[in-house]
């Protein structure tokens, strides 16, 4: 696929970023609050990296939105914590995690959403997307790794999965669900020829699969994700 | 039921044919966390690969790690 094409609605690709560079940054704000409240002092180090990287990420994509959506090159100079979130799909989890369980299963079930959609977007043909994502993708490997070995973490600490976690799970899968429906039309994107990944939502389910069944959970993929 | 962390040992190297070296340890319970902290504790340099392993699966007859 050439790798010049520019997209037929700008307007629908302009959202997806803004709604990524939002769930990046309450990934950031999140990661931030735990990680002088980490259960160890290595997990509080390995979440202030995290959340480095998810800063800037949120940082990148704001260049992105603004360089080739909105022309507001202002906005694009520095993105802070406390940035105002403006996009649907991002908002309803914009309340702070309550207790680590819950933060793991954050991590797990949602920061995995968002670098599911990154790598569908990193086989864009539109290249803006493709040069900043395609480089958010090889910083983001890690943290599906720290995820499941934090959820790894308390299942061995309880010898079996806590039930804070499980509940914690079972009440994100809904709105993660919500979230793959409201944070861009994918299906439309992969029409349009921008994204040519035909299956991020089977990557998705494989890769959540073994944890949430060890929960007794099942993941059921959106219908509009999956058009 | 408590599971005490087991110190990992991290090692590392900057391009392909480097040797692997050992660069100091980690504490965790499982090995994708130890590797994640590994990644975050000696992130000075910029690792081509990094890896670890549990110090109960070293064999040596001395005490070489210490």
């Amino acid at each position: 696929m050439t790798k010049t094409k520019k997209p037929a609605a700008p307007e629908a690709l302009g959202s997806l970023v803004l709604g990524l560079r939002d769930s990046k940054l309450i990934l950031a704000r999140e990661m931030t609050q735990w990680m002088i409240r980490a259960p160890s002092l290595e997990t509080g180090i390995a979440l202030a990296a995290l959340a480095q990287v998810e800063l800037g990420h949120a940082q990148m994509l704001t260049a992105v939105h603004a360089n080739e959506f909105s022309g507001d090159a202002e906005r694009a100079k520095r993105v802070m914590l406390d940035d105002e979130l403006t996009h649907p799909a991002a908002l309803p989890f914009s309340a702070r995690t309550k207790s680590w369980p819950e933060m793991v299963a954050l991590m797990c079930l949602w920061d995995s959403a968002v670098a599911t959609v990154l790598e569908a977007l990193a086989a864009s043909s539109f290249t803006p997307l493709h040069n900043t994502i395609s480089k958010m993708c090889e910083e983001e490997s890690d943290h599906w790794i720290f995820a499941r070995g934090a959820a790894a973490d308390l299942m061995a600490r309880e010898g079996r999965v806590p039930e804070a976690l499980t509940e914690a799970c079972k009440a994100l899968i809904p709105r993660v669900q919500s979230w793959f429906a409201t944070i861009g039309d994918l299906a439309q994107l992969r029409r349009d020829g921008l994204v040519p990944d035909t299956v991020p939502m089977a990557r998705y389910a494989s890769r959540l699969g073994p944890l949430l069944e060890e929960m007794k959970l099942a993941w059921l993929a959106p219908a509009a994700a999956t058009a | 039921m408590t599971v005490t962390p087991e110190r990992y040992e991290v090692f590392a190297r900057r391009k392909q044919l480097d040797p692997l070296q050992h660069l100091g340890g980690v504490m965790a319970t499982n090995s994708e966390l130890a590797y994640a902290f590994a990644l975050n504790t000696f992130d000075e340099e910029k690792w081509r690969d990094v890896a670890v392993v549990s110090r109960r699966h070293i064999f040596s007859q001395t005490p070489v790690l210490g």
